[in-house]
């Protein structure tokens, strides 16, 4: 019994300490400090990219630390002597080769590497070709901001995380407020699920928290997120100017004392970064703003929007002139028939992902988002029957011929994501249709040899007779959320305006993000769609469509038709088909569900 | 007040939260707040159909037919006997001639549900699905673990721990790790299956298109687990005396005679241990088929994945808690239900030797 009881007294003793602990680790990790939880998310695709797809086939890449870049390897080696057997021995285990003999290196190269400071230089020699997490965060981490001149080249070369600016962003900010300490929390692709408990319990809330307008509209929803642009009602954490002015009004930009925090922003970025309350959410949440009031909760870190990339190459291949981008789908169709007859693919695709997205373009450029918002909230016009718009028939039916035309490459059904982006950019196919993040996420698999492929972008060309939106842009935009339950708000607040300024800058320059932050340029890749972007309305965007007006619609109804019926993934029905399937199933959920859900 | 902690643990870690879940199942719920939102029998309506409420009494009635039935042949006709029938026709009945009655009503009962519910068409799907997975990858993992074990369990082979090994190490590998080893070798364009194909002027298969995905998935989980069902098997079979061989093999019995009327017989516990343990396993399959695609349609889903789909999922932003809770009661009856039944067909006697 005696033996029982020390077992007993023992577990306790362990569990009260591990809870202990929990409660005071921020304590002790970071004392007398004020500390910012920051719930982060990695960049997308990030190494999924290799994990999934493969070793890259046909890739030359040029950059400096590859096999092949010798004169690189012995410039940092003529530099830092002390660090030759680190690099001798990485090059061997990375590449499986003694490194080549190289005689005299490039004076100037070996100067720039003689700039490196001791401890950077360490860390390089310890990282360079070795693709472990740990190795390249180390190396990013010490490249971060100490030398530009090789941060292009690293990114490319190890396939960046964005996590490695935001980690120097980090501490160049606990530097320059040494009484706030930022506690990191990488959580993943899927930030706000890793988070759920903390916001179910009230527990642990970090402070600052990442993902998309659409993943972060719960918190809203849900009244769990501080709104931006509204006067705050008093309450712990809350500054009397927000309490004035709300915080997008009432702080200052970082850098520039004399304009506002909004100033930093594209207004039509702040727009679709709203959120409106619904009579749910005011009585069932106790959303405290008024109902149909948009209110922004989301501090725009990136923009997105869909465009059809393409190879500039094929296009030289074709005999077209590169810059001549398709202005119709009539154009479109010819130049995909062109590049079929020269034994290329035309499009290309992963069978379960995006492959919707055709269809969405269509439905925007022949009927218009604001009739398709109609029909999918259960008015009119309908998909099928007596009160159908008889272009949805005709986009499926468009779609179909496009299928039989063998416009989409072949086998695209049994692709698994990122297949049609790899094969997109070892120069397979001509097209390819996501957003802009792709550039980012090709870096690493890529062909770099410019008669291979050449990258290029265009918005979906109108159709000819169409009557909907012919020019109007998608745009989704991701950055960061104040949950209400956080301890720190007016640190977050400050890092917020912090990463605004010093951070957002030069990491979605470098990483080909397009910005949501004025003064940052346009990355290469998509620079032919800048103009149009910097100088956009509100008016020039379409609706977030079903997925953010008629969620439940968009994935009990549209996605799970579309996966069975799809006319592009299937031969299994016709056109007709499809869009009867869409409405019986349509009718169905208004009917259990709700319209307009 | 030994099993005071342990009771603890499993009332706080696993009794509260399965009572909890059910609570859940009848409210619509984000999973974000503590507000939710009562919705009573909503969820089971919607995954179900309004039809089979409407049928609620029918079903009920072959529910309780079937209670009836097993609580007369277990207690009613062994203590009261009004038939008088022998002791030896009353253990048969009491131990296994209901079943078959019973096994009947729960095929009907099936039946009934699959085809009159009009609700959830996917998640139809799904149940259709997991028990695709359970039979169909059933059989095929009985079928090798039978024969890799029965060879192991041959006296002239050698090398056995080798084989033993290898045919057990991709047990070892992790899912996702099986999932990413097969997409490699089913893609459709650099993938060593129709690499080979290739090399044999056949055709190449897209493997992962979505009429062939559920039974790629099928293929690789019985290579990464049917060395499980193996060991038990051989564990199995090395405890019966050797004595018994011996006397049969004197007697003439081929190999095969000493399989099937020897071997089988004598691990039949084993046999259906195993059995229970897959039948559960295959119906709460998550893992592989999660990690094969990032989305999955009708044609390759399973219960658990959608219920993780559902709830979980940031890409679809829908968050239904309370309806994927449902799916998770109704998945739990699904295996109570079966385990239940591979229990009793297991009988009450027991084989020593």
């Amino acid at each position: 019994m005696r033996l029982f009881n020390g077992l007993i007294a023992v577990v306790v003793v362990i569990l009260s300490g591990i809870l202990l602990w929990d409660l005071v680790q921020e304590k002790l990790t970071y004392p007398g400090k004020k500390v910012i939880i920051y719930a982060g998310m990695f960049g997308p695709g990030e190494p999924m990219q290799l994990f999934y797809a493969g070793p890259p086939a046909n890739v030359a890449p040029e950059h400096p630390f590859g096999p092949d870049a010798v004169e690189h390897w012995h410039a940092l080696r003529t530099a830092w002597p002390e660090v030759e057997a680190a690099l001798v021995t990485g090059y061997r285990e990375c590449f499986g080769r003694p490194l080549p003999p190289l005689d005299d290196p490039d004076p100037q190269l070996v100067e720039q590497y003689r700039g490196l400071k001791p401890d950077y230089a360490r860390r390089l020699a310890s990282a360079l070709g070795r693709l472990d997490r740990s190795s390249r965060l180390s190396l990013y981490h010490a490249f971060a901001r100490a030398h530009p001149q090789f941060e292009t080249e690293m990114i490319l070369t190890f396939e960046r995380l964005h996590p490695a600016y935001t980690i120097g962003a980090f501490e160049d900010f606990e530097r320059l407020h040494p009484d706030y300490a930022v506690a990191q929390r990488w959580d993943g692709r899927w930030v706000l699920s890793a988070n759920r408990g903390r916001f179910l319990t009230g527990s642990d809330v970090p402070d600052l928290i990442t993902g998309s307008q659409a993943e972060l509209r719960i918190l809203m929803r849900e009244n769990l997120a501080l709104a931006l642009d509204r006067a705050l009602p008093p309450g712990r954490g809350i500054k009397p100017e927000w309490v004035q002015k709300g915080i997008l009004d009432g702080e200052k930009a970082y850098d520039d004392p004399d304009r506002t925090f909004r100033s930093e922003f594209y207004d039509w970025v702040i727009d679709r970064a709203r959120y409106e309350i619904t009579p749910e959410d005011r009585d069932v949440s106790g959303n405290p703003y008024p109902v149909g009031q948009p209110v922004l909760y989301l501090m725009p870190r990136m923009a997105q929007t869909a465009v059809v990339y393409y190879n500039r190459a094929h296009f030289k291949m074709i005999g077209r002139d590169p810059d001549d981008i398709p202005e119709t789908n009539g154009e479109f169709e010819q130049i995909c028939r062109q590049v079929l007859a020269a034994g290329k693919e035309p499009i290309a695709q992963d069978g379960m992902t995006y492959v919707t997205d055709w269809w969405g373009e269509l439905v925007t450029r022949i009927i218009g988002d604001d009739v398709y918002r109609q029909s999918v909230i259960g008015g009119l016009p309908r998909f099928a029957g007596a009160d159908a718009d008889p272009r949805y028939l005709e986009i499926a039916q468009r779609l179909r011929r496009w299928r039989g035309e063998n416009f989409w490459m072949k086998g695209f059904s049994a692709s698994k994501w990122p297949g049609a982006q790899r094969d997109f950019g070892t120069g397979r196919c001509t097209f390819l249709h996501t957003g802009t993040w792709l550039p980012t996420e090709i870096a690493g698999t890529r062909s770099w040899d410019p008669e291979v492929f050449d990258l290029g972008c265009f918005f979906f060309p109108t159709v000819e007779g169409g009557t909907g939106d012919p020019y109007k842009m998608s745009c989704h935009v991701q950055g960061y959320a104040v949950p209400r339950d956080g301890d720190e708000h007016e640190g977050a607040v400050l890092l917020l305006r912090y990463l605004t300024a010093r951070s957002q800058k030069p990491m979605v320059e470098k990483l080909n993000y397009m910005p949501a932050v004025k003064g940052v340029a346009f990355p290469a890749a998509l620079r032919d769609i800048e103009s149009r972007m910097v100088n956009a309305s509100a008016d020039d965007f379409v609706s977030e469509g079903p997925p953010w007006y008629s969620p439940k619609w968009s994935k009990f109804v549209f996605t799970e038709t579309a996966n069975r019926f799809f006319v592009i993934r299937s031969d299994n029905s016709s056109p007709e088909e499809f869009v009867e399937e869409l409405e019986r199933r349509s009718q169905e959920h208004y009917r259990k569900i709700g319209r307009g859900t | 007040m030994l099993l005071a902690p342990a009771v603890v643990l499993f009332v706080t870690f696993v009794g509260w939260p399965a009572l909890r879940a059910f609570w859940i199942a009848l409210h619509t719920w984000t999973g974000f707040a503590p507000r939710a939102e009562w919705v009573g029998l909503q969820n089971f309506r919607l995954l179900f159909g309004d039809t089979v409420f409407e049928q609620a009494w029918g079903i009920a009635g072959v529910i309780a037919l079937g209670a009836a039935v097993g609580l007369i042949c277990q207690f009613f006709l062994p203590r009261f006997n009004p038939l008088g029938l022998s002791r030896r026709w009353l253990g048969r009945i009491r131990s296994w001639a209901w079943m078959p009655l019973l096994v009947v009503l729960a095929g009907v009962l099936f039946w009934w549900l699959y085809a009159v519910t009009d609700g959830d068409s996917f998640f139809r799907a799904c149940v259709k699905n997991n028990f695709m997975y359970m039979v169909v990858g059933g059989v095929f993992h009985f079928l090798y673990a039978f024969l890799f074990a029965g060879a192991l369990n041959l006296p002239s082979l050698r090398g056995k721990k080798f084989y033993r090994t290898m045919i057990f190490f991709p047990s070892f590998i992790s899912v996702v790790g099986v999932a990413v080893l097969w997409q490699r070798m089913y893609d459709v364009r650099n993938g060593l299956l129709n690499s080979l194909l290739q090399a044999l002027s056949i055709e190449p298969i897209e493997w992962l298109s979505a009429d062939h995905m559920f039974y790629a998935i099928i293929s690789a989980g019985v290579w990464a687990g049917v060395g499980s069902q193996m060991i038990l098997l051989v564990a199995g079979m090395q405890r019966i005396p050797p004595t018994y061989f011996e006397a049969a093999r004197v007697d003439g019995a081929t190999e095969r005679h000493v399989f099937l009327h020897i071997t089988l017989p004598m691990i039949k516990e084993v046999i259906m241990i195993t059995l229970t343990l897959w039948v559960i396993g295959s119906l709460k399959v998550f893992g592989l088929v999660q990690a094969f695609a990032i989305t999955h349609d009708e044609k390759s889903s399973v219960i658990s994945v959608r219920q993780y789909e559902l709830a979980f999922s940031n890409r679809d932003n829908i968050y239904q808690m309370g309806f994927a809770t449902a799916m998770a009661v109704v998945l739990l009856l699904l295996i109570v239900i079966l385990a239940m039944a591979l229990r009793n067909l297991r009988g009450r006697d027991e084989l020593e030797f």
